[in-house]
């Protein structure tokens, strides 16, 4: 967009647009955000890696994801078509596992379909201890700062497959996003590739 | 992410790294020494190294290896100022220190106790040992000495001399973990991928030129029908304006293409360049894997009782690292028994006219894109006479064959696993797991190995191996729309079969080739993926054999794509082996492949055929299967399972057997079946198990399944129709009829 193509003058929406005066409200909420005490900020030590399965919003520690990707091909394995692997994707050149969270978590394909956009779908790739597995997200948020003492409990109604992986639940913005415990969950990977 | 940098390892990797390098020159000098006793600048090396040792030791508190590597020195001072002359067993005491050396540099760091006390005894046992040598050779007399030094010198320095120019032209090696390599060559592939990503992006550039040069011939042809256009002067002046502005568009989107097109070129050459740099940094030099041979054949032959030295030629021949590898066993062994039955003791080589000395070379060099290694030995050769005595002794052939036999054909029979021309199996070799070992190695490289001999005049062992085994041709082929390769060396021939060429033979699918039958499979079938799609009218099938005579298949897959060039990866490590796959690859466009093992997807093809599950490959227009209903059978009882096969056979349904529940879980959910018919006990997994995860799977719930038991008790039954079964039918009241009337109870006719 250009502002050349725009026709000048006071009159113009854009110069409407740009020249009102600033909602009340956007103004406290700027005002609040630049005056709050370094201390708030300081207590973001939490690192939260949020993407989207399904119609559940998860996250992983940030420092076992490596990088997101576009998805790409995925070739199956023989006589593993079940279960938690999908099969092998190319990451950087090299081979990688790629695996269904989705399966290991129980979560029912299909669930949120229409919210799903194939779009939005990234490769996620984890590594961690020399290994690296790679999965399919139907969104990722990217990184997230966190308070770590704001992690509440997984109340009982939330997606009781995912809970035996989750540590909490973490607020943000509207949404609740399951904080997953890292180790938990690539151990389980590990036990279900062989 | 660390890459392997020396900060990362601790003092006492540190110093295990020092002690493998010094044991190196250790060793290396000591064994030009024992034939040239007083070469200078081998002491000098060996008594330099024995003192860097020394100090390391040192700095770790390891007394025993600071007491060791003391004497050693002290031996070899000795030894540079013409006090001592180093005999064979003066040699031998020190390279045991070399040995005890490593020993200690190769203990845990935690436990490195006993290491700490100077009067550990395997380092007294050392100091002793070595005294007692020096006590025990014929230590000459200073004068004796330094004349036994002058009447060789010329000789020992010249070759001492080339030695220390070769390791100078050496260039010099890096320490490099297999990780970092195989990630920058995965990141090499990866950019010649994208490289590619390019051409054909200029050619749709080219197509979008086209395409505008078009609508300026349009233009034109509007200015030629209709003259009035030019004759209003607006009219022209738009017509010019619109002409020279495609022109303009025409002419910078040439120089834009053009100088893409030149970018491509570069880039392409680049990533071709890194790449091949990248992959030829699995190469490395054939001394590399062969450091320890002239140590043993040395010792070896001191153990035996003779004279022998090792020669090495093309010690920087490039090999692949993994070759290199795997060679270092064969290699060792054919070394072993050159020495051991093709040299002769001393006193018979005097006699027979030869050398004292035995020579032993290993020579390596690359012809016609192979890996040639030699080894060759100047002994007695092998008695063609004696093996024929053996061949008809141990009844592999009678006298009259026998007698027959070529030379060739003979030295064959030493390749048989067992086979050995000793009386007595000594410790060293002659075991008869030698060449046979040797043999089954080369063949896993996908080498081959020739034996040669002159009776008197020595035994050669020619081995050629593919130059790497990192780059691997093969067939790549869609199975099931994903891509498999086949390695060409294991491919018997390829074939296209047209509809009429496939032959029925009690139950199963034939073709014919050069008069051989050949058994037709489903590869897709094999390779457990979902049932296939009705076979087109001309087949792509691979024949494949199992080496040594086994079946011929021929596998019918989608669709060739051609011979490519693969560079092979090992699939990750989390995975374990995967059955029928022995590795994978990338293809040109950056999509994974997977390469077949061959002798693996034999074995589940003869195991598919001895259990009686495979299918055969249908045709579009074969209504009347299609459209059967079909039946899963699971019994791990033969007679049972064949007997429900034949009756519900007999209702004109189609029926597949599976031979316990973890069986016929695999193939309920790779087959489409309108009915399971399942047994309770069985192993690996029984009945109800299987029906349980047949009915929580969301695809297969709706299948109904049918238990067969012997288990009549009402619990049994209670406990079968609670897991989910639809029906449960006791094998003791069990006739032909109850069976088939139960099938069409719960599914209907057989033909829909």
């Amino acid at each position: 967009m250009s502002a050349k193509h725009t026709p000048a003058g006071s009159s113009s929406a854009v110069a409407r647009l740009l020249d009102r005066a600033p909602e009340p409200e956007a103004l406290r909420e700027a005002t609040r955000h630049v005056a709050a005490k370094a201390e708030d900020l300081r207590s973001l030590t939490g690192s939260l890696f949020v993407f989207r399965l399904g119609a559940e919003w998860l996250g992983l520690a940030a420092s076992v994801v490596d990088e997101v990707i576009e998805p790409r091909p995925v070739h199956t394995l023989p006589h593993r078509r079940e279960g938690v692997v999908r099969g092998l994707v190319n990451v950087r050149g090299q081979l990688t596992v790629c695996v269904a969270l989705e399966a290991l978590f129980h979560l029912e394909p299909g669930h949120a379909e229409a919210a799903r956009s194939v779009l939005n779908r990234r490769l996620v790739v984890l590594a961690w201890q020399e290994q690296r597995l790679a999965f399919e997200a139907d969104e990722v948020h990217g990184s997230h700062r966190y308070d770590p003492a704001t992690i509440g409990n997984v109340p009982a109604t939330v997606a009781h497959s995912v809970s035996p992986f989750s540590t909490g639940i973490l607020a943000m913005g509207q949404r609740n996003v399951g904080v997953l415990d890292d180790a938990l969950v690539l151990s389980a990977l590990n036990r279900r590739l062989g | 992410m660390s890459t392997g940098n020396l900060q990362d390892y601790s003092l006492h990797d540190l110093f295990r790294m020092e002690v493998e390098g010094q044991a190196q020159v250790l060793t290396e000098g000591l064994l030009i020494l024992e034939s040239h006793p007083a070469s200078a600048p081998e002491l000098e090396a060996c008594m330099r190294a024995a003192h860097s040792v020394k100090g390391a030791a040192r700095i770790l508190g390891l007394s025993a290896a600071v007491a060791v590597a003391h004497s050693m020195e002290d031996c070899l001072v000795e030894a540079q100022q013409g006090r001592l002359v180093l005999g064979n067993i003066v040699i031998d005491a020190l390279l045991g220190g070399v040995d005890l050396l490593a020993r200690i540099a190769a203990t845990p760091a935690t436990e490195t106790a006993p290491w700490m006390q100077d009067d550990a005894p395997d380092a007294e046992r050392f100091r002793a040992a070595l005294a007692a040598a020096l006590a025990a050779d014929p230590a000459p007399a200073a004068s004796s000495a330094s004349a036994l030094a002058a009447t060789i010198e010329p000789e020992p320095a010249s070759s001492a001399d080339t030695a220390h120019a070769d390791a100078e032209s050496e260039e010099r090696v890096l320490r490099i973990t297999a990780r970092s390599l195989n990630r920058l060559l995965g990141l090499a592939g990866e950019s010649l991928v994208v490289s590619r990503w390019l051409d054909p992006y200029i050619r749709s550039l080219s197509r979008l030129k086209r395409l505008q040069n078009d609508s300026a011939v349009a233009l034109d042809r509007l200015a030629d029908i209709s003259p009035a256009m030019s004759r209003d002067q607006h009219a022209n002046a738009l017509l010019m304006e619109a002409r020279s502005a495609i022109a303009e568009s025409q002419r910078q989107l040439a120089d834009r293409i053009a100088q893409l097109d030149l970018f491509e070129r570069r880039i392409a050459s680049v990533a071709h360049r890194l790449y091949d740099e990248a992959l030829s940094s699995h190469m490395r030099p054939f001394a590399d894997g062969t450091r320890g041979f002239k140590r043993m054949v040395r010792d070896l032959a001191r153990e035996l009782g003779k004279e022998a030295r090792l020669e090495i030629v093309g010690a920087k021949t490039q090999v692949d690292r993994d070759v290199l590898a795997k060679l270092e066993a064969p290699l060792g062994h054919l070394l072993r028994n050159a020495v051991d039955h093709g040299i002769e003791s001393a006193e018979q080589r005097r006699a027979d006219g030869k050398p004292a000395g035995g020579l032993v070379r290993l020579e390596a060099h690359h012809v016609s894109g192979l890996l040639e290694i030699t080894i060759e030995d100047d002994g007695r050769g092998i008695d063609l006479e004696q093996v024929r005595r053996i061949v008809v002794a141990r009844r592999l052939a009678d006298e009259d064959t026998a007698s027959r036999l070529s030379e060739a054909e003979l030295l064959e029979f030493l390749f048989l696993p067992g086979f050995t021309l000793r009386e007595v199996v000594t410790e060293i070799s002659g075991r008869g797991v030698g060449l046979d070992a040797v043999q089954n190695m080369v063949k896993q490289l996908r080498g081959t190995v020739r034996l040669s001999s002159q009776a008197g005049g020595g035994t050669r062992f020619q081995l050629q191996l593919p130059l790497t085994t990192s780059v691997l041709r093969a067939l790549v082929v869609e199975i099931g729309a994903e891509a498999y390769a086949f390695p060409l060396t294991q491919i018997v021939c390829t074939a296209m079969l047209a509809r009429e060429d496939v032959h029925w033979l009690e139950g199963r699918q034939h073709f014919e080739l050069n008069g051989r039958r050949i058994g037709l499979v489903s590869a897709q079938q094999v390779l457990g993926g979902a049932e296939a799609k009705a076979a087109p009218e001309q087949l792509h099938v691979i024949v494949l054999g199992a080496p040594g005579g086994g079946h011929e298949y021929g596998l019918a897959v989608e669709r060739f794509r051609g011979v490519s060039e693969l560079v092979v990866q090992s699939l990750p490590s989390q995975l374990g082996k995967v059955k029928d796959i022995s590795a994978g690859a990338l293809l040109d466009d950056g999509t994974p492949v997977l390469i077949v093992d061959v002798e693996d997807l034999l074995r589940s093809v003869e195991r598919l055929v001895s259990t009686g599950r495979l299918t055969q490959l249908r045709y579009d227009d074969s209504a009347q299967t299609a459209t059967r209903k079909r039946v899963l059978v699971v019994d791990d009882s033969l007679t049972v399972r064949e007997l429900e096969r034949k009756l519900i056979e007999s209702g004109g349904y189609v029926v597949e057997v599976a031979v316990d529940g973890m069986d016929g879980w695999n193939a309920v959910r790779a087959g489409h079946f309108d009915l399971v018919v399942t047994d309770i006990d069985m192993p690996r997994m029984d009945g109800i198990e299987l029906v349980g995860l047949i009915k929580k799977d969301a695809r297969l719930r709706s299948v109904p399944v049918m238990i067969v038991s012997y288990k009549d008790r009402e619990e049994d039954r209670r406990r079968g129709l609670d897991a989910g079964a639809d029906f449960y039918l006791t094998k003791g009241g069990f006739h032909e009829e109850a069976l088939l009337q139960a099938v069409v109870d719960l599914i209907g006719e057989a033909a829909a």
